[in-house]
């Protein structure tokens, strides 16, 4: 049963029982030859322990009462109830009342929600030989005043028949637990509300997030559009216009007599219309590479080794195999830019003279490591979190991947090298 | 009893406080009882304080004792009380953890 799992009260409430039993059995085995009151001590002759004996009961109900305890009884046979001063106290019932009907009135007083759940622990009880405990708390009903709570313990004595054990009396307790319920009801609000705020602002956050990657992928797509763009209007416009200024400059050179000074300077100037078209058509690549937007990310990346390898003397390693391509142009571009912002990184700061790049595919995520074998860092130095830069690049680069839903782990050590992971999400062909 | 713990017997002290009122027949019964577990049972192994409630029951109120005789066993924890003239052998082992 339930009871055995409270230990406050009840544990208070059996010991104070268990005394007042005790007391009992003393006088009743005539074993008592004194009485300790408050303020004297009496000594019992061997008549008085018997005359004491005959008033066990009122001994029993003192100490109850005292303790805020109610005692009562029933005799299912007879439906009879009887009931202590405290506990028709408890239920608010005149002494006059109790002795009319006190069925009736406990009915009555009894909360109609907790009369079903009551009676039933109640029978259960009074006709289980095997578990003949019950505790159950309920309110009770006061005219014109607040509902009280009271919690009511019982246990039935049975006697051998020839039918086998019937009940004869249940006899109880009842305390009232209107303090502790009111806390407990005022916790379990307290709670409640807790936990809808909770959910609410984790349900708002959730929502702000997925706005914000929503907002980060548009503002990645649009950055990528404008560079295309740019890209266009270099190679398509301005490169071919610088071409056909060339031509005409050279035609300018064959048709019309020009003295030996003259001719240097129209050659300087095809020269640098030359070294225009040149920055022009490197700007375009550099804005969206024509190998990333024709051939993939692993061609792009590849190339990528390739040129800084020569450009500038760092021996960069690409690993990739059997991973295909990303399926969104988005996750190829923002791989490709972190990934060249990592090497430019390691060229600039580290003064490795070989760098590595491996790509591949766990768990449907991207995942790139860019690594080289340079000088390291110390990232305690570098934790954005103790107010420390981590450097402009790599924090932009971080939030960028962040926004868009991946992450990025940076490993390194003083003169152990640097370590970056890229992690991706599968992606959203867009 | 207030609770009889099934602890094993040990070698730990016990220390226990006897309530008495006077001579009173129970008291000299409980008493005597008490002696002879004691001495059988737990040699040396026990602190026996006597309190008279006639000559002062400020202790006995402190240790919540309504009644006399009554047996308080301090230690071992947890504390067990046992009321009468501790005729009942088997309860007076058991409050003072002897098997």
């Amino acid at each position: 049963m339930k009871m055995y799992d409270k230990k406050v009260p009840y544990e208070e409430l059996e010991r104070r029982l268990n005394a007042a039993e005790e007391i009992i059995e003393a006088f009743q085995n005539q074993q008592v030859d004194a009485v300790i009151g408050k303020n004297s001590v009496s000594i019992l002759q061997l008549h008085e322990v018997k005359e004491k004996l005959q008033r066990s009961e009122e001994w029993r109900v003192l100490a109850m009462e005292a303790g805020g305890v109610g005692l009562w009884e029933y005799h299912p046979e007879t439906e009879d109830i009887y009931g202590s001063e405290m506990t028709r106290k408890l239920f608010g019932v005149t002494e006059d009342a109790a002795e009319e009907a006190p069925i009736q009135i406990v009915r009555e007083r009894m909360h109609p929600d907790d009369q079903e759940a009551f009676l039933e622990a109640f029978k259960d009880a009074l006709y289980s030989f095997e578990d003949p405990v019950f505790q159950h708390d309920f309110r009770v009903l006061h005219p014109e005043e607040e509902e009280t709570w009271v919690t009511c313990r019982g246990r039935t004595t049975f006697r051998e028949t020839p039918e086998g054990w019937q009940p004869v009396h249940i006899r109880g307790v009842v305390l009232d637990i209107t303090p502790q319920k009111i806390i407990e009801n005022q916790l379990y609000r307290l709670n409640r509300k807790l936990e809808r705020r909770v959910s609410e602002h984790t349900q708002e956050a959730d929502r702000r997030g997925v706005q914000l990657q929503k907002l980060a992928r548009e503002l990645s797509d649009s950055e990528e559009r404008e560079r295309r763009r740019i890209a266009d209007i270099l190679h398509d416009d301005l490169q071919q216009m610088l071409v056909v200024l060339q031509f005409r400059l050279s035609k300018l050179t064959s048709s019309v007599h020009l003295n030996p000074s003259q001719i240097d300077f129209v050659k300087t100037m095809e020269r640098e219309i030359g070294e225009c078209v040149d920055k022009s058509r490197g700007l375009s690549h550099e804005l969206n590479p024509p190998v990333l937007r024709y051939h993939g990310l692993k061609a792009a990346l590849s190339k990528l080794a390739a040129e800084i390898a020569e450009a500038h003397g760092m021996a960069v390693v690409f690993e990739a195999e059997d991973v295909e391509d990303p399926a969104s142009q988005r996750s190829a571009t923002v791989i490709y830019r972190a990934v060249k912002e990592l090497l430019f990184n390691s060229l600039k700061h580290s003064g490795a003279k070989s760098a590595r790049i491996a790509m591949e595919r766990v768990a449907e995520q991207m995942v790139v490591r860019v690594e080289d074998a340079g000088g390291g860092a110390d990232l305690s130095e570098m934790d954005p979190s103790e107010g420390k830069d981590i450097g402009m690049g790599l924090s932009a680069l971080q939030e960028r991947i962040r926004l868009l839903g991946g992450e990025v782990e940076i490993d390194s050590a003083p003169g152990d090298g640097f370590r970056v992971t890229l992690r991706l999400p599968p992606d959203d062909p867009a | 009893m207030s609770g009889s713990p099934d602890v094993p017997d040990t070698d730990e002290v016990r220390k226990l406080i006897l309530f008495v009122a006077g001579k009173g027949v129970n008291s000299t019964r409980a008493m005597s009882n008490l002696e002879q577990v004691c001495e059988d049972r737990l040699e040396d192994c026990y602190e026996l304080e006597v309190v008279d409630v006639l000559k002062d029951f400020s202790l006995a109120l402190e240790y919540g004792i309504m009644v006399t005789p009554a047996l308080v066993v301090k230690e071992p924890a947890p504390r067990v009380t046992v009321l009468g003239d501790l005729s009942d052998t088997d309860r007076l082992m058991k409050a003072l953890r002897l098997k």
